[in-house]
């Protein structure tokens, strides 16, 4: 047997054959929130010996101490419903709001079905036989115990405990190791008696690192003084005691989701329940994000695109590991899709899949991966869980429009589509299309007659495609700082200037510097019109925000496209040596920062331009 | 990292201590949540003396603020929302010239070469924090004589006024204003209650409250406990103190208390 710990954010390994454990589980979950809460409920109604450990004093996480009350997609069905219909019952009696009653059901569900919980409590290591579990080491007021268990899920959404057992872990996107920013919370009473909370994106933070989180939890809630977040009448209640962290660590799994995979539908066929939701990644700097993203967010502008994705077992198995699972946001999937999969009723279902699995894994004494899947389906399918009506594809999926995607292939329906203002369907499929349909778009482009929509569109198509053809037309829309915005979504429409911009930089068009030089360099760049007299309704703006997120698109994407061109040329260090000199220039002071926000240091606002001069100073230097 | 002076616990008592001492000492709180003065805000402590002006400039400055923010009223009536001051106290831990380290939980502490060596647990695993100096601001040393779990409760009937005749097994103290009708409720619980079972217990007994009571409803319950510390000041030896924060009658007395701790420490 070995013991493995972290100390000093470095994991430790020693001998330990001779632990005697205080006590024994079937199943120890590590983390009652969102997802281990309905982890220990389901692991005990399968008949399971259950411990469910959690660092805060009750159970529900982000759901009751991050006063994330309400629910924003994910897939609906799970046990998770039964607990709000009778939350609803109990908040009417008794609560104000919605938490308390929550936290109380979960808890008290549980325990009624036999399992324990140890609340205030951290699990400080693991103990495996190789590469499987065998018993966790916690602290609790009382001191130190050592439990046992036959299999150990790890609900901590921060793959805290897979990490400390030696499980492989990635976090944050490529460009700048970054993941979404985070939230906080406040809540108050209004005037008429009723429970409000308010949140704002705080920023980006790492929260493996122990003063970056202390400073970023202070920041977060000292921001609530900003004039920007207050509230109208009413009094506040409590800051939530869990800031909205939206990403951390994501498992290497046995099988990863990655974006790729859900647009292609290469998806598993033995799901043990499906995720719901857009790619809803709340940070700005979409510049900084993979090219797919952009290429789907961005130059299709398909942001509020929703997409049911299957999620099999093989996903909460950290690779190589035996009798661990995890449960929560920190499964295998890539950074693209973590935007995804986080949405409570999702985290629920996670939770709710790894508390069946465990538990007749334990029963059976087998792995979860050697569980017979018919019956697994069959217990998930009983609580609904698990329901293929929830297999819905890809959709709109809101008030604006609601209505299934299929990608066109007819050539006569995609001209249609592209000479309107909401082309984002139509753009998609001629990437998927790629040079079956790049002649057609070429004429189209040439013979647009005035059709201004058209032409932009055949254009950008031609760029996602990687045609040079659309070049010309890209570089007028940037040339005249085009102000269009597109109308394909409720929030988070494109500005043609920003697509063309990136699709631009993505063809390395050398063409294109002089107008970035301006863009990042021109005294005269801020006065332009399109950076504060937008007026296209379609575009949702928050108007208590003090971010002028125009200026900031078209300056992020003008420095990270520049930094693309440079890359796609380097037989020419003459032309490397130039670019890096207007980019020195550019983010050699805070002057990008002002003209966006004057929002403090440590704000969101500020970070967003904040990441863009340090992704450009790190490149330059 | 060596630390002059840790303290313990990021109470208002530590903010008056990290106030001063930060100037002169490499200072380090340490707090097992991420909750600030706590001991009055996330207890919804109702606290006593809001209408005293507290002695030192640290705990003047808050309270002006606390009087800008409308959580303390102008009137002095003795009336507080401390629990509405979260912010204004994030702001005050975060200008300190002190290191802060929040979710940390204390895991032991020994005594080595005339000082301490403290075993942590904090995001980044264990970790060992040698120190020459400890003040500690919670109740962990200095024993618990009683606690309480408090909740907030609101009426939307805004003319309703509070019951007259209380539901026996808590204490009450309305502390509406003209914008929402509300009083604290103080739920005794035995000191080896953990806060799990003692919110289990103060929903149960709610559950129960009388038909004149049934327009009240819980908005909040404590984060933590509402304690009554044992003991006061306390000092150990040359190097090791107690300063209980809740055992002031409120958050700016306990941070005179500390100011007034933080100045006399000579490490």
């Amino acid at each position: 047997m070995i013991f493995r710990r972290i100390v000093d954010g470095i994991p430790q390994e020693t001998a330990a054959d001779d632990i005697v454990f205080d006590r024994h589980y079937d199943v120890i979950v590590a983390g009652t929130g969102t997802a281990g809460s309905l982890a220990v409920l389901a692991a005990a109604m399968q008949g399971a010996s259950v411990l469910g450990i959690d660092r805060f004093s009750g159970a529900g996480g982000m759901s009751t101490f991050g006063y994330v009350d309400g629910y924003y997609y994910g897939a609906n069905g799970g046990m998770y419903e039964e607990i709000d219909r009778d939350g609803k019952a109990l908040q009417d009696e008794m609560f104000l709001g919605k938490v308390e009653a929550k936290q109380y059901l979960l808890e008290k569900k549980a325990t009624d079905q036999g399992a324990e919980l140890l609340f205030e409590t951290i699990v400080t290591g693991v103990y495996l036989n190789g590469k499987t579990v065998r018993g966790v080491s916690v602290l609790t007021e009382d001191g130190v115990q050592n439990l046992a268990c036959e299999m150990l899920i790890d609900a901590t959404a921060e793959a805290e405990v897979c990490v400390m057992a030696g499980c492989a872990a990635d976090c944050g996107r490529q460009s700048d190791g970054k993941t979404r920013p985070y939230t906080s919370v406040k809540v108050w009473v209004t005037e008429a008696g009723n429970i409000a909370r308010t949140n704002h994106d705080s920023g980006y933070i790492n929260q493996y690192d122990p003063k970056e989180l202390s400073n970023a939890i202070l920041a977060a809630h000292e921001s609530q003084l900003l004039g920007e977040f207050r509230n109208k009448k009413g009094r506040v209640l409590f800051l939530a005691p869990f800031i909205g962290i939206r990403e951390g660590r994501r498992i290497l799994a046995e099988e990863t989701v990655t974006m790729q995979k859900i647009l292609d539908r290469d998806l598993t066929k033995i799901p043990l329940f499906y995720a719901y939701s857009d790619f809803d990644k709340h940070g700005k700097d979409n510049a900084l994000e993979t090219e797919l993203l952009q290429d789907w967010y961005v130059a299709s502008n398909l942001s509020t695109v929703c997409l049911s994705v299957p999620i099999s077992i093989k996903s909460l198995i950290p690779k190589g590991y035996r009798s661990l699972l995890a449960a929560g946001r920190h499964i295998g999937v890539d950074h693209d899709t973590a935007s995804l999969f986080r949405m409570k009723k999702d985290m629920f279902k996670c939770g709710e899949s790894a508390g069946v699995c465990a538990a007749l894994a334990v029963k059976k004494g087998v792995q979860p991966m050697d569980l017979p899947y018919e019956e697994v389906r069959g217990i998930l399918q009983e609580t609904g869980c698990l329901q293929e009506e929830n297999n819905v594809g890809i959709m709109f999926d809101d008030r604006y429009r609601r209505m299934q995607i299929h990608w066109l292939t007819d050539k006569k329906e995609i001209r249609m589509e592209l000479a309107g203002d909401m082309p984002g369907i139509a753009i998609y499929s001629c990437k998927r299309l790629g040079n079956r349909i790049t002649k057609e778009l070429k004429q189209w482009m040439a013979g647009a007659d005035g059709n201004d929509l058209l032409r932009s569109n055949c254009a950008i198509a031609l760029g996602l495609i990687g045609d040079q053809a659309c070049l010309p037309v890209l570089r007028d829309i940037v040339r005249n700082r085009d102000s269009f915005y597109y109308k394909d979504n409720r929030r988070t429409n494109q500005l043609r200037t920003v697509i063309a911009i990136y699709l631009a930089g993505k063809l390395g068009d050398m063409e294109l510097v002089p107008m970035l030089e301006e863009i990042l360099l021109g005294e005269q760049e801020y006065e332009k019109g399109l950076y504060h007299e937008i007026t296209k309704t379609s575009y949702h703006f928050n108007p208590n925000r003090n971010f002028n997120e125009i200026y900031f698109q078209v300056v992020s994407y003008a420095a990270v496209s520049l930094i693309r061109i440079m890359e796609k040329h380097p037989e020419n260090p003459k032309f490397r040596k130039e670019g890096r000199k207007i980019l020195k220039e550019a983010f050699g002071d805070d002057s990008h920062i002002r003209k966006t926000t004057s929002m403090p240091e440590g704000t969101f606002e500020y970070a967003s331009m904040e990441n863009i001069r340090d992704y450009v100073n790190h490149y330059c230097h | 990292m060596k630390y002059d002076l840790v303290i313990l616990g990021a109470t208002s008592a530590a903010l008056g201590i990290a106030k001063v001492a930060g100037d002169r000492y490499h200072t380090l709180i340490l707090n097992p949540t991420s909750m600030v003065a706590y001991e009055f805000i996330n207890a919804y402590k109702p606290g006593t003396g809001w209408e005293r002006e507290p002695e030192s400039l640290p705990a003047r400055m808050i309270r002006e603020e606390l009087l800008s923010e409308n959580v303390l009223c102008p009137g002095n009536s003795g009336n507080a929302h401390i629990y509405s001051a979260g912010s204004v106290f994030c702001k005050a831990f975060r200008a300190l010239k002190a290191d802060i380290l929040l979710e940390t939980g204390l895991v032991s502490v020994k005594e080595k070469n005339g000082g301490y060596e403290l075993s942590v647990y904090c995001v980044g695993g264990f970790q060992t924090i040698p120190t020459d100096c400890i003040i500690d601001t919670t109740e962990r040393e200095a024993g618990v004589r009683n606690k309480s779990l408090n909740c907030l409760l609101v009426n939307r009937d805004q003319s309703e006024p509070f019951p007259s005749v209380f539901p026996e097994g808590a204490e009450f103290y309305p502390d509406g204003d003209e914008t929402v009708n509300s009083a604290v409720m103080r739920y005794p619980v035995s000191i080896d209650t953990t806060l799990y079972q003692a919110r289990h217990q103060l929903i149960e007994y709610w559950a129960q409250r009388p038909e004149g009571a049934k327009n009240w409803k819980i908005a909040a319950i404590g984060l933590c406990f509402d304690v009554t510390p044992s003991t006061g000041y306390r000092k150990i030896s040359k190097t090791h103190f107690l300063l209980p924060s809740a055992w002031q009658d409120n958050s700016l007395s306990a941070i005179d208390a500390g100011v007034a701790l933080g100045r006399s420490v000579e490490i």
